[in-house]
């Protein structure tokens, strides 16, 4: 750097400040305008299966998820993240996996797991927000859990996830991604260390954390190779229980 | 970002690292004046001052592209502008998105009107889900044709087709072109429609992770593919430039094309840790590499050999005190002494500066007569000023400010015989090319003199992301809660919610302004009226505010002091922790010391450790394959690592050993935010990194 006067510093402070209002405004309004969504919207992105078995898509993206009611938690940094995720908000909240329309109850609060499939790579949680009518824009944390059904036994699998914002995954019981932070969804963004897929049914579990605006997030399986495994299928009642 | 200067001089490739790190030794030259903005439009040239408006109007002019200063707010004013010109309008696109335009920029002109274009683009239907903020414009050179991208994390970033000659919309058609990114702007090269758009998030000051990726098409509805294939319609992008050397989160590119193979662009960082974290302008030379986008460097102070491109030659003074070419020999008269030059002025994106012997004052100078000489001493004269231009090959163009009794700009040329002399600078030939490898930069010789270890960022040239130790990271600085940091907000005249500049300038239609945003929330489209001249001065007055910087003006005061371990690691874990990638945001977590390790390799082979800077925490390789940061280093062969030069000056970073395993694996980059060790494969960017000073 040149030159740069302490007038430049406070030209930059008076430029910026009335920033701040204009953004706690337009937190305000969230979803609203064009850009907003409602039940109708959701309805492009989010659906009810419709089958027994679901396929992972072309590039191995998992489209179909139980998902609880959002849950109020603070915080998308590491430690209020973990934090959150350690509490118990319901009974075997890291082993159940739910039937769609099963009932929890959180700080008194009845919540409802739903399953649903995405039409997209990526499920919006967002929109999941609007088809509940539960809104997730801002200081929500949800868990969702899948069950695929591996036709064998596969080894140096990652579990290749986005999020939006922070998220913790398990897989079969094991926390193997931690991501944290205000962030977006991007394919691929966390990746687990190389852990093995058992033969028959394994449950992948998440917690999604959003701290304001967009939240949606998407999961794949990637082989020894880093390919998208694409030779599973998802199936939420596979884990017999 | 990494310089790869040409390094006339490597020797053992043990010394290469030091090498090229070191060209980064001397800060980067920051614009002058009054720079803070964010979401700058494309800087755009009218009338020979340079224009560019960020979000809430936020105008900012320059006469020369260096010294910067307070413009006069548009017409309407709203989030993330950008200006095209196009026959003798200019085009103006405001986020939600709707159009003003002018015939001019210059508020001193009778032409200076803004007239409503209406609204463009937004919803297209009950259902759409679109979040149509930050538009960009491209007129298609192939087909005059002009296109505007735009869009955020909420839905896709679009694509639609606008008639260059009224800036509206052509039909209701449109092509979604990516996702996951915001801040988009699109650039034809050679044959390839290229897609550059910012990943990350913004407005958190030195805690944002913006970065600027991209991908390419032949075809302008995509599929825009990155360096690896993935579209970016999933999220995919190869990078351009990210954070680093205490500038954090840059975004909102746009291309300045100069001629002559000079190209620039316009783009914020989120925060200057020197100009107390504000977000701030910058300009940076635009390079091309193997068909992609490279992001340049301004020069930065140091001595150099000056290099002739088309000779081999070196810039050598003569015993009759002319200047000539020469085989370079390491003789004193070769070396040059390039500094910056305050209050002389400068062209876009640097200043002026002066070339002088090193250790003496002999400055070079050109003459009335097309010739190079070196005057006795530096007086200033505007033929010892020069501009130093980095073209499209990396290679730099030097041209004086003036030549004396001359109009015509000239460039200094290699002649066909080996002289030197000042042409017509021609674009097509290398006889006005120089190469400038580094040789002292801060005081220590570069070139393979000296090893010294040293402090650096880690970072994927195929992510962009850094390695870091898996810790809860601070902001530098403290934290900013995007929206909610800073200090009393606004309250002065004109401030409240319309934004910087106070909202739309006289003449604007009520409710014209529109608020800046958050990174993924959706706005309202605003409603057009009639911008009437809009001939408004943003008087700084008017802003309201004190204390702190707000969103984004950083925390007012002056620079931000590095963050060393020390000051933050009372809460890390005491035993192994995990290795993850993120965001360089200059944190302690995410610098590492580099250490030679004495007797630890074959002979002819150096290990080094790497340690987190400030710590004796080492990375080391586990048995499962994978990275892990010990609590101390041991000396073990899987704490010890073998750092390789590229051939593209990227480094392959091997641990000696792996635990149980004979096999060789290199630190891979696997994700954005993970890494792991994997077999090396030279046509993957996995197992490339970048060893950057913090």
């Amino acid at each position: 750097m040149t030159t740069f006067h302490k007038t430049s510093i406070l030209v930059l402070v008076a430029l910026f400040s009335s920033a701040l209002l204009a953004v706690a405004g337009a937190r305000g309004g969230g979803g609203r305008g064009s850009g907003g969504g409602n039940a109708a919207s959701a309805a492009n992105f989010l659906a009810r299966p419709d089958s027994a078995e679901k396929a992972p898509d072309a590039n191995g993206f998992l489209q179909r998820w139980l998902v609880l009611d959002p849950i109020p938690a603070q915080g998308v940094t590491q430690g209020p993240v973990q934090a959150a995720v350690k509490k118990e908000y319901f009974p075997n909240q890291f082993t159940v996996v739910p039937k769609d329309g099963d009932k929890v109850t959180v700080d008194g609060s009845e919540l409802t797991w739903h399953a649903l499939d995405t039409k997209f790579y990526n499920f919006s949680t967002y929109h999941f927000g609007f088809l509940v009518n539960k809104p997730t824009t801002a200081n929500v944390l949800m868990w969702a859990v899948t069950v695929v059904i591996s036709p064998e036994e596969m080894h140096d699998v990652r579990l290749a996830i986005g999020s939006n914002d922070a998220s913790v995954w398990w897989v079969n019981g094991q926390e193997v991604i931690g991501l944290y932070g205000d962030r977006q969804t991007v394919v691929d963004d966390a990746v687990s260390k190389r852990l093995t897929l058992k033969k028959g049914p394994n449950i992948i579990r998440c917690a999604i954390h959003n701290q304001q605006g967009m939240t949606d997030f998407c999961a794949r399986l990637l082989d020894a190779q880093d390919k998208p495994i694409t030779g599973i299928t998802i199936n939420l009642a596979g884990a017999g229980q | 970002m990494l310089i790869l200067l040409i390094l006339r001089n490597i020797k053992p490739m043990k010394f290469a690292l030091l090498t090229a790190v070191l060209a980064l030794a001397s800060p980067a030259l920051a614009l002058d004046g009054l720079v803070g903005i964010h979401d700058p439009a494309t800087v755009t040239l009218c009338d020979g001052k340079y224009y560019t408006y960020g979000t809430g109007g936020g105008p900012l002019v320059s006469d020369d592209g260096w010294t910067w200063r307070r413009g006069v707010t548009p017409a309407r004013t709203g989030a993330a502008p950008d200006v095209i010109h196009i026959g003798d309008r200019y085009f103006m696109y405001i986020s939600g998105v709707t159009m003003i335009s002018s015939k001019t920029l210059d508020p001193n002109s009778p032409d200076y009107r803004w007239e409503d274009g209406g609204n463009i683009a937004g919803s297209e239907g009950p259902g759409d889900f679109i979040n149509p903020i930050d538009p960009a414009a491209l007129l298609d050179p192939t087909t005059g044709k002009l296109w505007l991208t735009y869009g955020s994390y909420i839905g896709f970033l679009r694509l639609v087709e606008l008639d260059p000659k009224t800036g509206k919309r052509v039909d209701n058609t449109y092509h979604n072109v990516a996702v996951n990114c915001e801040a988009s702007c699109m650039i034809y090269h050679d044959g390839w429609y290229y897609l550059l758009a910012t990943h990350g998030s913004c407005c958190r000051g030195s805690d944002s992770g913006y970065n600027i990726r991209m991908g390419r098409s032949k075809n302008i509805y995509g599929p825009y593919l990155d360096n690896m294939g993935v579209d970016m319609i999933q999220g995919g992008g190869k990078m351009l430039i990210g954070s680093g050397s205490r500038l954090i989160g840059p975004g909102h590119f746009g291309l300045i094309d100069q001629g002559d193979g000079v190209q620039k662009f316009s783009f914020h960082w989120e925060a200057d840790l020197d100009r107390g974290g504000a977000s701030v302008l910058d300009i940076r030379p635009l390079l091309w590499k193997d068909g992609w986008p490279v992001a340049g460097e301004t020069i930065t102070e140091g001595t150099y050999e000056i290099q002739s491109v088309r000779a081999g030659t070196a810039l050598d003074l003569s015993p009759e005190g002319d200047a000539r070419l020469a085989n370079y020999t390491r003789q004193a008269q070769q070396k040059w002494a390039i500094t910056a030059l305050t209050n002389a002025g400068g062209y876009l994106g640097a200043p002026y500066f002066k070339i002088t012997i090193a250790g003496t004052d002999r400055a070079l100078a050109a003459t009335a007569d097309a010739k190079l000489v070196v005057v006795p001493a530096f007086t200033g004269a505007p033929e010892q000023l020069w501009r130093l231009d980095q073209l499209a090959d990396g290679a730099w163009r030097m041209m004086p400010k003036s030549v004396p009794n001359s109009k015509e700009a000239q460039a200094l040329s290699a002649g066909s015989n080996g002289s030197l002399t000042l042409a017509k600078f021609d674009a097509a030939s290398d006889m006005q090319h120089w190469q400038l490898p580094a040789l002292w930069k801060d005081g220590s010789p570069v070139a393979g003199e000296i090893v010294r270890d040293g402090t650096f960022e880690i970072e994927s040239v195929r992510t962009g992301t850094a390695l870091e130790l898996a810790v809860e990271g601070v902001p530098v600085g403290g934290g900013r809660a995007r929206g909610m940091g800073g200090g009393t907000r606004g309250g002065g005249a004109g401030g409240g919610r319309g934004g910087a500049g106070g909202g739309a300038a006289p003449g604007a239609a009520p409710g014209a302004a529109l608020e800046p945003r958050a990174t993924d929330e959706p706005i309202v489209a605003v409603a057009a009226g009639d911008p009437g001249s809009g001939a408004g001065a943003a008087a700084a007055g008017g802003r309201g505010g004190r204390g702190g910087g707000g969103m984004f003006g950083g925390t007012g005061g002056g620079p931000i002091a590095n963050q060393e371990a020390a000051s933050v690691s009372s809460n890390w874990p005491k035993g192994n922790v995990d290795i993850r990638m993120a965001n360089y945001m200059c944190q302690a977590q995410q610098k590492w010391t580099i250490t030679a390790v004495p007797n630890a390799g074959d002979v002819g082979s150096t290990y080094y450790k790497i340690t987190i800077a400030g710590t004796d925490r080492a990375l080391a390789a586990t048995q499962e394959r994978e990275l892990v940061s010990l609590p101390a280093y041991t000396g073990g062969p899987e704490q010890l690592w073998r750092i390789e030069h590229l051939t593209d000056g990227t480094w392959r970073i091997t641990p000696k050993s792996i635990p149980n395993s004979n096999e060789s694996l290199s630190l891979s980059a696997v994700g954005s935010s993970f890494a792991t060790l994997a077999k090396f494969n030279p046509d993957s960017d996995r197992q490339h990194w970048l060893i950057k000073l913090p």
